[in-house]
């Protein structure tokens, strides 16, 4: 039954092929694929690039806070015993640097 | 080694890939666009759907085991391409998108059907994706249905049915014009 109603299908409609396609178009097919593949490549070497350099920044950036904040903290620890009469005693012998010094005023105020 | 194996590895092989890829194209474009333009109908989006066919193909190309056939495998991908494209136009249709249609169909430089073909494509068009699919590899490119029962991977028997009712459909489809 399915083969006669199919044969009776293929009497009316035909089974050629009504459609056509552009002069030349499976001729340059490959080389237009070959062209995007290469597009394609490149355009993920520049994102790989681009996230490689954000991450760098950032540990870099992170490496400086850290390193920023570990100089503070020694230096708040290493000033935190003097009292207002040693630091002018301190002052007057010139035993202390320029960031104690700087580290005290700022504490002061 | 078979030239399937061959190309294989060629295909796996960083700096051969790319040759072997382009030959892939050329052995394999022409079957590919026709199956895919029958289901979508104009060249312009046979065109993309081939092209997107064959990227996808390229970026899953280390995961390819070679468990089937490549011809096989790229017939799966372009069959998923286009069924994909044309839900995604379903969705974007108008009413009287019938009309639409036949206007456009008309007006294809690429169409040279006559009318009774123009109506066949009418009649193709009211089969569901996978329905017209398999209609369209037995009708018109007279694939076997082992064959076809490869890239769908379904049963030879379903398949015989799908087949046997999408005739059925596009037979009754006739009589009403008739």
């Amino acid at each position: 039954m399915a083969d006669i109603l199919e044969k009776k299908l293929k009497e009316r409609t035909g089974t050629d092929n009504p459609f056509r396609v552009p002069e030349g178009y499976f001729d340059t097919l490959p080389e237009k694929m070959r062209l995007r593949i290469a597009r394609k490549k490149r355009e993920r070497n520049i994102w790989r690039w681009a996230v490689a350099a954000v991450m760098a920044g950032c540990v870099a950036t992170t490496g400086l806070i850290l390193v920023q904040q570990a100089d503070t903290a020694s230096l708040a620890s290493e000033t935190s015993v003097y009292s207002a009469e040693d630091m002018e005693m301190l002052l007057d012998c010139n035993i202390v640097s320029n960031l104690e010094i700087a580290n005290y005023i700022t504490e002061a105020e | 080694m078979t030239d399937e194996a061959e190309l294989l590895n060629r295909l796996k092989d960083g700096k051969l890939r790319e040759q072997a890829f382009t030959e892939l194209v050329r052995t394999h474009q022409e079957r590919l666009y026709w199956q895919i333009r029958r289901m979508v109908v104009t060249h312009e989006d046979a065109d993309d759907v081939l092209q997107n066919t064959l990227m996808k193909a390229w970026a899953g190309l280390d995961a390819f085991r070679g468990e089937s056939k490549f011809g096989t495998w790229l017939h799966q991908i372009a069959l998923h391409e286009a069924m994909n494209f044309l839900r995604k136009k379903k969705q974007t249709l108008s009413i009287d998108d019938e009309q639409t249609f036949v206007a456009n169909l008309s007006a294809d430089p690429y169409f040279d059907g006559n009318e009774t073909q123009m109506q066949l494509q009418q009649a193709i068009r009211t089969l569901p994706e996978k329905q017209r699919a398999v209609f369209n590899m037995k009708y018109f490119d007279e694939m076997k249905f082992e064959e076809i029962s490869e890239i769908f991977g379904t049963s030879v028997g379903a398949l015989k049915a799908s087949y046997h009712f999408a005739v059925k459909k596009i037979t009754a489809y006739f009589e009403k014009l008739d």
